[in-house]
């Protein structure tokens, strides 16, 4: 039984009625204004927490996307500073090879002497680039500088360790090349036996692993060697190790072209699952405007239509008739 | 004739009253409690037939029999009942509401969230000082969001306990009104005016009752109720036919209620019904909500502290604690006649006594105590005990005092004065090799407390040469090669070292140079960072510190729209037991005025009877003339 308006619960029931259906206006009223369908975690929770485990992933992913853009630069400033090192090489390589040919004499080869201790300085320079925060990228983990000068003269690697790292799913990605990878190492000179025969001054001393900057001075100096055997054997040793450190330089760029590549492609999978993460979150949160815009008309329909009925059997009363 | 007249009278007087009742439920058609009431009439008794008053053969009137209050015990009762439930889910929707509200506001999973984000942006730029600080920023934020929002539930927990002590006071209030009005029943006449307002006021008081809890109602004479706790004969009796009422109190734990609270306390099972039950429930989930959020604050620093001071920061030093897991509060005395402002200060990773301290000013000095006495100092401000540092303002008044206590879990949690080269980004070792190593990987290492020595018992710590010598063994040198510091065996089994223990890949060839180091200061390193990230992903017993504060956000929500759901099924079944008692007995105002007309015409016709007796009368009269 619906109990009169005349009565007070009923008139009470009347007017709550009415007020859920402002309630229900008002809400929809929200879902349109924000664009979002669910408000708090009471709207449902399981989607709630699912769109707060989405949004986590979705901002991480960002933070990852910018993490990432960084290493690439660092990758990519490592490669041109490699390359300019690269070309380097090259000139020394034509430099020695002219050096080696008899036709010179030996105020020529000083010339060119000089122009190799010319390459080593400018390779020294590009092997202490920065990168964007003024770390030396060639380091390691460490401080500049990226090679530092020993006792013997010879350049050294200051750095430590391995190069900083990214992390993507499942791996790290090092974003750089240390030192030694790019540019060899010289190998130290084997301890002094007191009991061994002193070397033979007629022999040339053995070959000898260098490192690129190493073997650019070694270049020079065995441009300007005056004994015709020492001579010899130096700038074919010298030939070697270039050819040598030109092969480990384009080794060296291809591992940076294949570690950006490696981001790249992570870039892309990460693209490609926000956009994943953003259509699911979407889909849970958002309003759906046709759908809400649809509902906002009817339930405003219905309300108008409540409120006129309402007023209309309220106003009709056994009490006008009372005389 | 007379007879006539008297007839008349009777019926307009009856009518008269009939009509005042109707009138009377017009004027309190909009009173709550107001039960109709109606007016039985009843035939005139007839005379004895006695010397003076003869038998009469056609009737003696009408009399007001009772005035009658139109109510049906059952359906009342059923309305009390539907009401008490709608009420107890109303309040705990009410409650939890409030919850959800600040814990969605306070967004602690968010800022947590944000804070490991920063991790990785740092991991991004590690030396950069910029991002150093936006990192200690985003840790700051995390503390503040655990410590705000701890704030925020205390209070919510503050409030919702006082909000049950109102309503039990309510219910002892309404038990000893209800008591003197069994009293004034008692005593009064049955069926009058002023009965039928007693007993208005008697529903009135046990539908108020009924709100705050659930009762069980037996009705004795002349309307006098006794009213019992819950149902079944184990029931407690609330208020006795005669006798004073029981009292009931909040249990301390927030979740409960006590019989005779002041007194001989009992525990006391409520049934789930009424406005104080849904205030106990919530509270306890409050409760609850608090003490989860105490244990995430806890895990979530123990984490970030223990993996921080796994890393070196940018100075070279091993990193320290992030997060300070006390704070203090300080409670100024209910009897202060003083004004002084009290500042308190914790020195960064003391710990305070437990149970918290007293701060009394007399004219002789301050005196700052533990609670129980162990320990205590006096003199001038500031004060020093325990790393708290009291610094008491001008405007003390001898006597004054304050209580200082700690606060731990989420409240207790802030960040420690850090600045941006205290973030240790690095990891502890850097290990490399020679890009001609045979070795694929290189040697790894781990600090180990237990571990003291070198084998052959030397204890210089890294940093270390290794060169793998002929016959699976590695020699450890310092830097420079010159000294040999021990030989090991480089199969990959673990080896001791200083403070540490480490193993050499076991596929090292002769001839294979690695180095151990410690991070230098200002290093690029970004490894400890990057772990931040394994350890944000690693699930605890319960999952991720995450999925924690995700799955209790969730739990709150669930209870949410479980009791919108519940609350709405309580308040139709209300409405629908309030319009069944409404139907019998409140005023329908249509009903008022057909009965209005239906009396007035009645009324008329007797003052007509009236009118034809005088006609009569006139007519009598006037044959005698």
């Amino acid at each position: 039984m619906i109990p009169p308006l005349s009565a007070r619960v009923g008139h009470d029931a009347a007017v709550r009625r009415l007020k859920g259906i402002s309630e229900q206006l008002a809400q929809v009223q929200e879902q349109i204004s924000t664009g979002k369908r669910l408000q708090k975690p009471g709207d449902d929770a399981i989607a709630f927490a699912r769109i707060a485990t989405l949004r986590r992933a979705n901002e991480g992913a960002e933070v990852q996307r910018k993490a990432m853009d960084a290493a690439s630069t660092r990758l990519s400033a490592s490669e041109v500073a490699l390359s300019g090192i690269a070309d380097l090489a090259a000139r020394a390589k034509e430099l020695a090879l002219a050096g080696r040919n008899g036709a010179l004499n030996a105020g020529d080869r000083t010339v060119l002497a000089l122009e190799v201790r010319e390459l080593l300085a400018a390779a020294r320079g590009l092997a202490e680039t920065r990168g964007a925060d003024g770390e030396a990228l060639f380091a390691g983990v460490g401080v500049a500088p990226s090679y530092a000068d020993d006792a013997e003269g010879l350049a050294v690697w200051a750095g430590l360790g391995l190069p900083p790292q990214v992390a993507t799913v499942g791996r790290r990605i090092a974003a750089g090349i240390t030192g030694p990878e790019a540019f060899g190492v010289t190998a130290p000179l084997p301890p002094v036996d007191p009991l061994a025969p002193p070397p033979d001054p007629e022999v040339p001393p053995p070959p000898r692993q260098r490192n690129f900057f190493d073997s650019l001075a070694h270049l020079a100096d065995s441009l300007e060697e005056p004994r015709p055997l020492f001579f010899a054997a130096a700038m074919d040793e010298a030939i070697a190790a270039m050819d040598n450190h030109i092969g480990g330089l384009a080794g060296a760029q291809a591992l940076l072209g294949a570690r950006a590549a490696r981001l790249e492609a992570e870039t892309d999978r990460l693209d490609r699952s926000q956009l994943e993460m953003k259509s699911s979150l979407s889909k849970l949160e958002d309003t759906d405007m046709t759908e809400a815009i649809a509902r906002l008309d009817r339930l405003s329909v219905v309300l108008e239509a409540a409120q006129a009925s309402f007023a209309r059997v309220s106003r009709l009363s056994l009490w006008d008739d009372i005389r | 004739m007379m007879d006539l007249l008297a007839l008349g009278r009777s019926g307009v007087l009856a009518f008269q009253n009939a009509l005042n009742a109707t009138g009377d439920n017009v004027a309190n058609a909009d009173t709550p409690g107001f039960v109709r009431r109606r007016i039985v009439l009843a035939t005139q008794p007839t005379g004895s037939g006695g010397p003076f008053q003869r038998a009469s053969l056609s009737g003696a009137g009408v009399r007001v029999a009772s005035l009658v209050r139109d109510v049906d015990p059952l359906k009342a009762n059923a309305a009390r009942i539907a009401s008490g439930d709608q009420a107890r889910m109303g309040a705990r929707l009410d409650w939890l509401q409030r919850l959800e509200s600040l814990a969605t506001t306070a967004d602690v999973v968010g800022r947590v969230g944000a804070f490991f984000d920063a991790a990785t942006r740092l991991a991004a730029a590690p030396t950069q000082p910029a991002a150093r600080a936006v990192f200690l920023d985003a840790a700051e934020d995390a503390a503040a969001a655990f410590s705000g929002h701890g704030r925020d539930l205390e209070q919510l927990e503050g409030d919702i306990r006082a909000e049950a002590k109102l309503s039990t006071r309510r219910v002892n209030d309404l038990a000893a009104a209800l008591v003197k009005v069994n009293d004034q029943l008692r005593r009064g006449d049955k069926g009058d005016i002023a009965a039928a307002g007693l007993l208005d006021n008697r529903d009135r008081l046990l539908a108020d009752l009924a709100n705050e809890v659930r009762l069980s109602v037996s009705e004795g004479e002349r309307g006098v109720v006794e009213v019992k706790l819950g149902s079944g004969p184990s029931a407690v009796l609330l208020v006795p036919r005669a006798g004073n009422s029981s009292r009931i109190g909040v249990a301390p734990d927030g979740q409960s209620v006590l019989l005779d609270p002041d007194h001989e306390p009992v525990p006391l099972r409520l049934p789930a019904s009424g406005r104080l039950s849904g205030l106990l429930e919530a509270s306890g989930q409050i409760i609850r909500a608090r003490a989860a959020l105490d244990g995430s604050a806890g895990s979530f620093a123990t984490l970030v502290n223990d993996w921080h001071q796994q890393g070196i920061d940018a100075n070279g030093q091993p990193g320290q604690a992030i997060f300070a897991t006390t704070a203090t509060r300080t409670n100024v005395g209910k009897a202060n006649a003083g004004q002084a402002p009290v500042d308190v200060v914790l020195a960064d990773g003391a710990t305070p006594f437990p149970q918290g301290y007293r701060l009394i000013a007399e004219a002789g000095g301050f005196t700052l105590a533990r609670t129980d006495n162990s320990a205590s100092i006096t003199g001038t401000s500031p004060l020093l005990l325990d790393g708290l540092t009291v610094t008491i303002g001008n405007g003390w008044v001898s006597g004054d005092q304050w209580t200082i206590e700690p606060l731990t879990g989420a409240q207790g949690l802030s960040l420690r004065p850090l600045n941006g080269n205290d973030v240790a980004a690095a990891a502890r070792w850097q290990i490399d090799g020679l890009p001609t190593n045979g070795a694929r990987g290189l040697p790894d290492i781990f600090d180990d407390a237990t571990a003291l020595a070198l084998p052959g018992g030397d204890t210089t710590p890294p940093p270390w040469r290794i060169t793998v010598i002929a016959g699976g063994l590695a020699e450890i040198r310092d830097p420079t090669g010159v000294n040999l510091l021990a030989t090991v065996p480089a199969d990959g089994s673990l080896i001791e070292g200083p403070g540490v223990r480490f193993r050499i890949p076991p596929n090292a060839a002769e001839g294979d140079l690695f180095r151990i180091a410690p991070s230098p200061a200002g290093s690029q390193d970004n490894r400890n960072l990057l772990d931040l990230g394994r350890l944000r992903a690693q699930p605890g017993p319960n999952g991720t510190i995450e999925a924690v504060l995700d799955a209790d956000l969730a739990g709150i929500g669930a209870n949410v729209s479980d009791t919108k759901r519940l609350e709405a099924a309580a308040a139709s079944l209300k409405e629908d037991a309030a319009r069944a008692n409404d139907a019998v007995s409140a005023v329908d105002l249509e009903r008022e005025a057909a009965e209005l007309t239906r009396l007035q015409a009645a009324y008329r016709a007797n003052a007509q009877v009236i009118g034809v007796a005088r006609d009569l009368f006139d007519q009598i009269l006037g044959l005698a003339r």
